[in-house]
């Protein structure tokens, strides 16, 4: 029992993993390929059951809160609701039945629609005040960029062939394909070596993200 | 001297024995014992004639009674014998003859003319007859202040003379004596005993009276009071004692009885000189005070019940009581006793009534609900009224155009995978944006299976793909297919990628029969000849989420052959996948993002789709979005400008 509870046993048990896992892109035996694909089939039913804990989780959060009758109590309550109807509905019926597809087509497809549609007013308020709070060069830059972007972006009223049009398009292309993707690149180019670095760290054992 | 009472005439207590009356003594000589051994033989003889008794014979001393076995001196016959107390010195001219030991006395006198002081202060026996006289008559033993003078003067007298006892400085001497002073003044003179005024002349004051030579000076009488430590030293034969009462061995002192009170009848020791310097009376203090018996308290709990001075129990010892910790020493930093205060003042605040809040005016959010309302007309506008309108883009895309080409040329007996990656809150712009392409492709008559990451994809692509389903003569599970929910995140498009056949073993909304069959997607006519998805003809991505392009770019595109991946974005995701696009080696082969492209591909389709429908109120919306933020920045400017102006 003792051995279980050191860290170094789980470090060596991930580390193992991921070398396998490794070895299956550069390596074509079936061998590892099959030990591979084990692995992954195990990670798979592991996201699986993550989702299924957080689903848990959430319940609970909110059953506490509606049991506390603490503020707002009554939206964990609605929710809880919601979740154990369309739960039920869904193992009874099916997922794939139409009392499901018709909660998701009239309830849940609305209501998110409407919170992206309410989201875009609240940007564009932000975007009416941040000169008055914040006036700065960056906030002007990023202003005008938004306003270009959205120039060259969104029809014309003076049609698509006009010069100021031509300009406008030229402008929001060169803006989105040279700084956007330059910068996006960029990020990309970062993202993919710090996923690798983190990586190794976790296959040579210097990163337990699975705890100590 | 146990201090109490006794009777005026009393020569002894009656109490303790002591003795109340000064014993006048004079020296003993060889002769003392002879009237006494006279005594004797003439009491073993008995009695022949009656001449014998009464008085005047020579065998009989005087003032003794014949026949008598007591030894009564009768002071009375002595009286008469003596004749004149104060003739001592004319013993020699033929008086009466006297007893042995007042000749003794009258010698002794004669031969000491000078040794007896003269003064005008009392001696020692006139002050000691004064105080037995003034003892006599005491009826009040309780004030003891007329008795102090001649106490002091007997004090004195002894201090002066050698043998002189020195009193004892215990003050509880006084004490005691104080109880036998009577209140009245004396008048020794009256009730002297008259042994004692044959001694010598006693005037109205008690004192005696002297010759000039001292012959009427009585002997020195040791003090009785106080002890006689020193008067011991005495040998008896120099205190004139009679012979008779020199024979007498002192008898031992009796044990005191235990009954008697030890703190007031003991006689107080006497100390000798160089101790009683050492004494440190007035610098000791006892730190334990006694209480008097009296005042004790009784025990009244415990095998010591009923026991008068004894530590009590209770409330000491068997009550239970709270330890003092005022005895133990808290030491406080400076620090401490600041964090201490700190949690004091916090935990007061808590105990404290705040202020009540004044309730806030509400403040309509006047530019939120304006700037919400100018962009809803602009939006309504056109839907309702078609005015304004905006011309449809004339330029298109250059990547459009490869798309375009590219689902022109993809084969018709392999279906294509379309992947449902967005939330329903994209849904409003991603249906307009891929309704073209899906409208492209069914045109075409291309077989579709769709699937999604996401819990939600599947019900989205029935959405997404109803309107060409109908009007393309799509049958589910014949045309189209749906895979349903890939769990896993990138895992699971890895796993897909590798063998999707294990990935997903089922499949969403499949047809009754096949549900009823027992049937899943894969046994669909769609995918007979899919194995692996590069039997797949084209992947097409769906997504608002840049992630997801990225992770089908990286995760499924090894596995996938030659077989295209294209995806079809939201306007705000198209920055970080077009690398993958324009890459030497471009993981995505096609890709169509925003309204202004789709609107594009509906325009080379031939065939006007949802762009076209939301064009004019998409173009109104920008055009509001553009204007409210150019008034923001204007007010913003306008607002900064009238704060640096000066006033």
């Amino acid at each position: 029992m003792r051995l279980f509870r050191t860290s170094a046993l789980w470090a060596a048990v991930a580390a193992a993993i991921g070398v396998f896992v490794l070895l299956g892109y550069f390596v074509d035996f079936d061998f590892i390929q099959n030990i591979r694909l084990l692995f992954m089939q195990w990670a798979a039913l592991l996201a699986a059951a993550a989702l299924l804990v957080g689903l848990a989780n959430l319940v609970q959060v909110h059953w506490r809160k509606l049991s506390l009758t603490d503020e707002g109590w009554i939206y964990s309550a609605l929710l809880i609701l919601a979740f154990l109807v369309t739960l039920i509905l869904s193992l009874v019926f099916g997922p794939d039945s139409d009392i499901a597809l018709f909660i998701f087509k009239n309830f849940q497809f609305p209501l998110e629609a409407g919170l992206m549609a309410l989201l875009s007013v609240t940007l564009l308020l932000a975007g009416f005040r941040i000169v008055t709070r914040r006036r700065d060069a960056f906030s002007l830059l990023f202003l005008a960029t938004a306003i270009l972007v959205m120039l060259g972006t969104g029809p014309a009223l003076g049609g698509t062939e006009g010069p100021v049009t031509v300009v406008l398009r030229d402008m929001r292309a060169w803006i989105s394909q040279v700084w956007s993707a330059g910068g996006a690149r960029g990020i990309a180019l970062g993202v993919a070596l710090g996923a690798t670095t983190t990586g190794l760290r976790v296959l040579l054992g210097a990163d337990r993200p699975y705890g100590s | 001297m146990c201090g109490k009472p006794n009777h005026g005439d009393a020569e002894e207590c009656a109490h303790c024995g002591a003795r109340l009356k000064p014993l006048q003594v004079s020296g003993a000589s060889e002769d003392s014992g002879d009237w006494l051994n006279r005594i004797r033989k003439e009491a073993e003889e008995p009695p022949t004639s009656a001449d014998s008794e009464g008085t005047g014979s020579e065998a009989e001393s005087p003032g003794f009674s014949e026949g008598s076995d007591d030894f009564e001196i009768d002071f009375d016959e002595l009286r008469a014998a003596e004749g004149d107390v104060g003739s001592y010195s004319k013993a020699d001219n033929g008086e009466k003859d006297v007893p042995d030991w007042l000749q003794r006395i009258r010698e002794k006198q004669a031969e000491e003319p000078e040794g007896l002081p003269i003064s005008d202060e009392p001696s020692p026996e006139d002050a000691l007859r004064a105080a037995a006289t003034q003892a006599q008559v005491a009826d009040e033993p309780n004030d003891l202040s007329s008795f102090d003078e001649p106490l002091d003067a007997l004090r004195a007298a002894a201090a002066e003379h050698p043998a002189a006892e020195k009193e004892p400085e215990d003050s509880t001497d006084l004490s005691r004596e104080e109880e036998f002073v009577p209140e009245q003044e004396l008048e020794p003179a009256a009730e002297s005993p008259d042994w004692l005024q044959e001694m010598g002349e006693l005037d109205a004051d008690g004192e005696g009276e002297l010759d000039a030579d001292g012959e009427g000076a009585l002997p020195h009488v040791p003090a009785l009071i106080g002890g006689a430590d020193e008067s011991a030293d005495q040998e008896l034969s120099d205190l004139g004692l009679p012979d008779w009462l020199g024979e007498i061995e002192p008898l031992e002192d009796e044990p005191t009885s235990p009954a008697s009170d030890a703190s007031t009848d003991l006689a107080p020791a006497t100390l000798p000189n160089w101790l009683e310097a050492m004494r440190p009376v007035d610098t000791f203090r006892s730190v334990v005070e006694i209480e008097p018996e009296d005042d004790q308290a009784v025990e009244s709990v415990g095998p010591l019940a009923g026991l008068s001075g004894v530590l009590l129990a209770e409330p000491v010892v068997a009550m239970p009581r709270t330890s003092s910790v005022g005895s133990m020493q808290l030491d406080v930093s400076e620090r401490q006793y600041a964090q201490a205060e700190l949690l004091h003042r916090l935990v007061d605040e808590e105990e404290q009534e705040a202020p009540g809040v004044p309730k806030r005016r509400t403040r309509l959010a006047v530019f939120r609900w304006a700037i919400a309302a100018f962009v809803l007309v602009a939006v309504s506008l056109p839907i309702i009224t078609g005015a304004p309108s905006f011309a449809l883009p004339g330029l298109e895309p250059r990547e459009l155009g490869a798309l375009f080409r590219l689902v022109e040329r993809l084969p018709a007996e392999q279906p294509v995978l379309v992947v449902f990656d967005y939330e329903p809150g994209y849904a409003g712009e991603l249906e307009a944006v891929s309704g073209a392409f899906l409208d492209q492709m069914m045109a075409r008559g291309l077989l579709m299976a769709s699937m999604s990451t996401r819990p939600t994809g599947s019900a989205l692509a029935l959405i997404a793909v109803d309107p060409f389903v109908d009007s393309h003569g799509y049958e589910n599970g014949q045309g189209i297919v749906h895979l349903g929910y890939l769990s896993g995140g990138p895992t699971a498009v890895q796993l897909f990628a590798v063998n999707p056949r294990e990935a997903v073993l089922k499949g969403f909304a499949l047809p009754e029969e096949a549900q009823q069959a027992g049937l899943s997607a894969w046994d669909s006519p769609v995918l007979d000849n899919v194995e692996a998805l590069s039997d797949f003809g084209m992947v097409a991505v769906i997504t608002a989420d840049s992630e997801s392009a990225r992770v089908w770019a990286e995760q499924a595109r090894p596995n996938m052959g030659d077989t295209p991946l294209v995806v079809v974005l939201s306007a705000g995701a198209e920055p970080l996948v077009r690398p993958y696009f324009e890459s030497d080696n471009p993981k995505v082969g096609g890709i169509l993002s925003g309204l202004p492209a789709a609107a594009a591909y509906e325009l080379r389709n031939g065939r006007p789709g949802l762009a076209q429908e939301r064009w004019d109120a998409f173009g109104a919306a920008m055009l509001a979005a553009e204007i409210v933020l150019l008034v923001g920045v204007g007010y913003g400017l306008l607002i900064w400008w009238r704060g640096r102006s000066p006033g």
